[in-house]
């Protein structure tokens, strides 16, 4: 098969290179020959090195040399020099500068180290740091993944500094995350660089992404490139689901633990030719056990399940197209409250506090990429997506009825302006649109926003690509909000070789949804008060780092990073929970909120098959609330982390360890509460520990681990959870567990 | 009170016991273990890599190492659990020859080609 390509290869460049012979004449032709220079009994040899790889930088035009090692290839048709790559397997790859007149040349490849002292490591790292992406990108590996429970996406940030994650409130489960010390929802989640989540599934969207379904999980703090729209504030997740073309045959995993949660994931993948190949993703789980181990008579962990089901589709034409789409359905029940309630017999009543949270949901997407045929340096991509989601719930006696239909369509064309691809245009039409039906008591929140959009992102990058500057603005017509212009540029500087500096500058907007961000204050007594309209919330976001790596022997390394990030808001949507403990006020920001983020980590192998992750992050986060400026309320100043890992060989063992050190946070003010519903103005400052060990056998892993094996739990999270129809109860005073030490048992069972 | 911490520290250190245990296992020893080598078929270091990754997950292998000079791998295993014709089999499962072993034909066409054999005209070298 492979040979076959390799021929169809050459045909295809005798042919090119016939026509361009008879067409621009022989002296637009490079010829040579690829040597490798080897090593053998002292003695240095040259040989022709054949099948070896060619191609002009910053193109897709290449050749490969003949059994000989020779070559022959068109050179480009404008510019005085050029840059040849060379390269073939087992010998360091060469840049060679090629005037435009030269007609000959000899390249000579070095042989890399033997090849038996290279171990080829089959599993990268838990999580790494790229160093190519113009954008500083954490990248949390599939093996990152797995040293954790990690059921779904909100309990895949246990390893990282960078992203928090918390329960949003002691009842329904939901998970919300922080990054730059502020809400998730100023960051912008994708499925495959669509976003996803948005709006009304922020609440409890997290945990519709099955951990086992994910390849990876990429994250970049600040503004993100505006070709993927106005929101991304404080910085973007990636999510990566598995794909048809590379995934395996089959993957099941199964997952319990001592808590009476059981959960299945199941993924196939089928290659159906050389097109098209196609794939299932499916996920079942559920949670038997009512439990309530802080004795203030209110389920720990709503119980209730989840389906979650994914077809995914992929075609690929090489060198013409490439479409990926698929269909998803998910539903889940969540059951809290107290736990004599009965939804039967208590319904509406307020003998004792229930909570019941359905959602449904319902995704179509397509991402499609062309190809010109006589233009080998440009592509246009469409991406397209359209959810509908349907959250239908009850809180004591309140209901709530959320619906969102969300249409995104998103057409992006690139070029490079040269041939050596220094100057890369992406320029493009978007049109979102949003349709929000929202109630909650007597509050309606519906709204309707359609957003046409274009945008243009320049790139340089220098010719060894040390130097890359992205320079993007875009423009959104709001049919609520108005115009949103927004500039944002990136830059990476490689100023030595392991040294890479990165800076970003930009503006992000989004619409608040003040229901879906703060499901803790729908199961509280908290009297609601909109002060004023909304305006959308806005904010310039300003960041700088450096990564330095330091490599060792076999493959190893130090890296280490330092970034600073600070984020100004234009406008904010305040959630005022401080004025009086009785009431939450809302109303756009009347003076300053700002915050500072500050982090630092060190990342070190020092020995084959043990890593070790240290990280530090310091956050000042200010708000105006109530015309004060104030600490923002559950944001933690500061936080450690410490990440063990080993592994042995071929990672038949591997044992895992994340600590975390959590400082302590401002809780919203309730002094005029009765004393024995006041709580302090601090949260107490904690240590989390998370274990697990994982046997690997041929097609089988086995795991165990524990969680939160310190048993750190935070006392009273429900204040008033003794009166919860009285006027003090509320839920969302969360800053730490709820939940105790749990121990959790699981398989991993493939296919190949 | 003190009682209640005390059966918490009790937890932790079981906790702690359950899940240092497994680690012990991998200290066993024993004096079943015999040593044999095996001439393959491999021609590079990705080579190695295969045999002495398909080797760790093989009943009874204790321990494998390939000699690219001789095309020898060294195996430690336990007499009690598998013997050198397993073994054998087990390499040549996956593609490569071993001493008297042919190579499973469907594996060895999977190959990356610098690991196929160096008459074949798909093989090329490094």
């Amino acid at each position: 098969m492979f040979k076959n390509k390799i021929y169809l290869l050459a045909l295809a460049v005798i042919v090119l290179q016939s026509v361009s012979l008879s067409a621009l004449g022989p002296e637009h032709n490079l010829k040579g020959i690829v040597k490798g220079v080897a090593e053998e009994n002292g003695k240095t040899e040259l040989v022709g090195l054949p099948f070896a790889n060619l191609y002009w930088a910053g193109t897709t035009t290449g050749v490969t040399t003949d059994e000989n090692g020779a070559f022959e290839i068109h050179k480009p048709h404008d510019g005085e020099e050029f840059l040849l790559v060379v390269s073939y397997i087992g010998y360091s790859p060469d840049t060679v500068k090629i005037h435009k007149d030269l007609q000959y040349i000899e390249v000579r490849l070095q042989e890399t180290v033997q090849l038996e002292e290279v171990t080829v490591r089959r599993r990268m790292g838990g999580s790494f740091i790229s160093q190519i992406e113009p954008l500083k990108t954490e990248i949390i590996t599939i093996t990152g993944l797995q040293s954790l429970a990690c059921c779904n996406l909100s309990e895949s940030f246990e390893n990282s500094a960078t992203v928090d994650v918390g329960f949003s409130d002691a009842v329904s489960g939901a998970k919300r995350i922080q990054m730059l010390g502020l809400s998730g929802v100023y960051s912008q989640l994708m499925f495959e660089n669509i976003p996803t989540l948005r709006g009304l599934a922020s609440t409890y969207g997290l945990t519709y992404i099955p951990g086992s379904w994910m390849e990876s999980i990429q994250i970049s703090k600040g503004t993100s490139s505006v070709t993927n729209g106005y929101e991304s504030t404080t910085g973007q997740i990636n999510v990566e689901y598995k794909k048809p073309h590379s995934a395996e045959p089959m993957f099941l995993n199964l997952f319990t633990n001592n808590e009476g949660r059981y959960e299945a994931n199941l993924t196939s993948a089928v290659k159906l030719n050389e097109k098209w190949s196609t794939m299932i993703l499916a996920h079942g789980s559920y949670q038997v056990n009512a439990l309530d181990h802080n004795m203030d008579n209110f389920i720990d962990m709503p119980t209730g399940g989840q389906l979650n089901f994914v077809n995914r589709w992929d075609y690929e034409v090489e060198g013409r197209g490439h479409s990926q789409f698929g269909i998803g359905y998910m539903k889940e029940t969540r059951h809290g409250g107290e736990m004599e309630f009965d939804r039967d017999i208590h319904l509406g009543t307020t003998t004792f506090y229930g909570i019941g949270i359905e959602t449904s949901r319902f995704n179509v997407f397509a991402k499609n990429g062309f190809y010109f045929k006589n233009n080998p340096n440009s592509s246009l991509g469409l991406l397209l997506s359209y959810t509908a989601h349907e959250n239908d719930a009850f809180f004591g006696v309140n209901d709530y009825l959320g619906k969102q239909n969300s249409f995104y369509s998103n057409l992006v064309f690139q070029t490079a302006l040269d041939d050596h691809g220094h100057h890369k245009i992406n320029a493009g039409v978007s049109f979102m649109y949003d349709n929000y039906s929202e109630v909650f008591r007597t509050f309606d929140l519906s709204r309707t926003e359609s957003v046409p959009g274009v945008f243009g992102q320049y790139t340089y990058s220098s010719h060894d690509e040390d130097f890359t500057l992205i320079l993007g603005l875009r423009a959104d017509q709001n049919s609520l909000f108005g115009t949103f212009i927004t500039p944002r540029t990136h830059l990476k500087w490689n100023i030595a070789e392991n040294t890479v500096l990165r800076g970003s500058i930009g503006r992000g907007f989004r619409a608040a949804n003040v229901f879906a961000e703060n499901v803790g204050i729908l199961a509280s007594s908290r009297n609601l008060v909109f002060e004023e309209e909304f305006k959308a919330e806005s904010a310039w976001n300003y960041g700088v780092n450096i990564t330095q790596s330091i490599p060792l022997e076999e493959n190893r390394s130090i890296t280490f990073t330092a970034d600073y990030y600070r984020t100004n808001f234009e406008n904010r949507v305040i959630v005022d929970m401080d004025r009086d403990a009785g009431f939450a006020y809302f109303y756009n920001l009347q003076g300053e909120s700002y915050s500072n983020s500050f982090q630092t980590d060190v990342s070190v192998q020092p020995f084959e098959g043990f890593e070790l992750l240290a990280a530090f992050r310091y956050n000042d986060v200010k708000i105006t609330i109530d015309n004060e400026l104030r600490e923002a309320p559950f944001v933690n100043k500061h936080k450690g982390l410490l990440v063990l890992s080993y592994a042995t060989r071929f990672e038949k063992w591997k044992f895992d360890m994340t600590n975390q050190f959590v400082g302590k946070s401002r809780l919203p003010d309730t002094s005029i509460n009765p004393l024995q519903y006041q709580r302090p103005g601090f949260s107490d400052p904690h240590y989390i520990l998370h274990a697990q060990i994982t046997r690997r056998f041929r097609n089988l892993d086995v795991y165990f681990g524990g969680e939160n094996l310190t048993n750190f739990m935070q006392k009273h999270p429900i204040i008033a959870s003794d009166d919860p129809f009285g006027n003090y109860f509320d839920t969302s005073f969360v800053w730490g567990p709820i939940l105790g030490r749990k121990f959790y048992l699981g398989i991993r069972y493939t296919i190949n | 009170m003190f009682n209640q911490k005390l059966m918490n520290m009790k937890k932790v250190i079981v906790s702690f016991l359950i899940l240092i245990l497994p680690a012990f296992f991998l200290l066993g020893q024993n004096s079943n273990v015999k040593e044999i080598k095996i001439k393959t078929s491999a021609q590079c270091g990705m080579c190695k890599e295969a045999i002495e990754e398909t080797l760790a997950f093989e009943r009874g292998v204790r321990k494998s190492v390939l000699h690219m000079k001789t095309k020898e791998v060294t195996v430690e295993y336990d007499q009690r659990r598998t013997n050198p014709e397993k073994i054998r089999k087990a390499i040549s499962k996956i593609g490569y020859d071993a001493d008297d072993v042919a190579a499973d034909k469907k594996a060895y066409e999977k190959l990356e080609a610098c690991c196929k054999k160096p008459d074949d005209p798909n093989y090329r070298p490094h």
